[in-house]
């Protein structure tokens, strides 16, 4: 399928079009085509962890919820950062406020990455320290085929 | 529930204003801190600074307050701000220090007004800071913060200089902390001559002699420099609107549109 050129004059790439019914339909970059990567982390700490994506996600949906039956932690959110240089570089955006994406109990985030600059790593803590409360953080990514 | 959706997102590309962009977030094994702008600028240590002491603060580069050049490095061709051309340039960091036992320098590249011309960025024992030059024309000890940056608690710091109109030799300064002006209105300095460093630009001190060197204790990350051509025309509102950006997300470099070179 060719590039289409809108009358906005830009470029959808043929990757991110799909065909219907002899239409060319453009899928919104978070719809895109790839194989699906599920990665689940269980009551998640003040310890980072991180979810590599070597082949690179062009989309990723990331969920954290407070188990039935658990207690919740006052103040608990999921820190998140995408695409840290370095583990160090990881710690220290985890660290600093306006520089991790903060994610709070029960809701959701999706974020799409570009093919020439997809989604290769996320790191997750909890902000908080971690009492009675079991949570489940799942991380959905499509990556590259 | 709720949904927290973003469209693509991309690594962000320092503006081609950057001098350079070190978020000092490493392992503390590293013996220099990692210019990732892509101009590969990194900062070596000074001498006397081991690697236990520069990463001795969680997510941070520090120096270390004695008179063996225990600091961080930037070689003078790297640092290429051309003061006598007139361009605007800008600093931005978070920094975490104690107020001094006495005067200290944040960064310099001079100390002498005719042997080692350049900067020096102070601080006071009263925690206050200001920007000391070493011109042509003589020393120039230009205004102090109203506020205290040298205070024990992690502040954002930017430095701005802009408007220097090189052939009447007047520009403006000013100074934020955490995103709040330390002077209330642009500052204006006059008499300005040339100024033509021979050293190089210092992290945490500054020479204080051919083969002399005094360094502070603080903690810096997030650094970021910047300079453009003096046509581009900065007031004061927007550097203000910078000042709280960069406030809010110190980790991420400016862009093109946020600082453009021309």
């Amino acid at each position: 399928m060719p590039a289409v050129l809108t009358p906005s004059g830009w470029t959808i790439p043929a990757a991110a079009q799909r065909e219907e019914g002899g239409l060319a339909l453009i899928a919104s970059p978070t719809e895109r085509t790839a194989l699906l990567s599920i990665a689940l982390i269980r009551d998640l700490t003040t310890t980072r962890q991180q979810v590599a994506l070597p082949s690179g996600a062009l989309w990723v949906s990331v969920q954290y919820r407070l188990l039935p039956g658990a207690t919740a932690v006052a103040n608990q959110f999921a820190r998140i950062v995408v695409n840290a240089a370095s583990d160090a570089d990881a710690n220290g955006r985890l660290a600093l406020d306006g520089a991790f994406i903060a994610l709070c109990q029960g809701d959701e985030l999706l974020i799409a990455g570009q093919d020439d600059d997809p989604i290769t790593r996320i790191d997750v803590v909890s902000s908080a320290a971690v009492g009675s409360e079991k949570t489940l953080l799942q991380v959905l990514a499509g990556v590259r085929q | 529930m709720s949904r927290i959706k973003m469209g693509r997102v991309s690594t962000p590309a320092p503006s081609p204003g950057v001098i350079g962009w070190w978020p000092c977030f490493q392992a503390n094994t590293d013996t220099s801190v990692v210019d990732v702008s892509g101009k590969s600028r990194n900062l070596s240590f000074g001498a006397g600074l081991t690697t236990a002491e520069a990463w001795a603060a969680a997510n941070a580069f520090s120096s270390v307050d004695t008179t063996a050049d225990d600091c961080g490095i930037l070689a003078r061709s790297a640092f290429d701000w051309d003061f006598n051309a007139g361009e605007n340039f800008l600093l931005s960091c978070l920094i975490n220090a104690a107020a001094p036992a006495a005067t200290r320098t944040l960064f310099g590249n001079g100390y002498n007004s005719t042997s080692a011309q350049g900067l020096r960025f102070i601080v006071k024992s009263t925690g206050v800071c200001a920007p000391w030059f070493y011109e042509s024309t003589g020393d120039l000890f230009l205004a102090d913060t109203s506020g205290a940056l040298a205070d024990s608690t992690t502040k954002h710091l930017m430095f701005a200089w802009y408007d220097h109109d090189v052939a009447s030799g007047t520009a403006r300064y000013m100074i934020w902390f955490n995103g709040v002006r330390q002077y209330a209105v642009g500052v204006s300095a006059s008499g300005l001559g040339t100024i033509n460093p021979v050293d190089d630009f210092r992290i945490g001190g500054n020479k204080t002699g051919a083969s002399a060197f005094q360094s502070m204790a603080a903690s810096f990350s997030a650094l970021q420099m910047y300079r453009s051509a003096r046509s581009v025309d900065w007031d004061l509102e927007r550097l203000d609107r910078l000042a709280v950006r960069l406030r809010r997300s110190p980790a991420t470099p400016l862009t093109e549109n946020e600082w453009p070179t021309a």
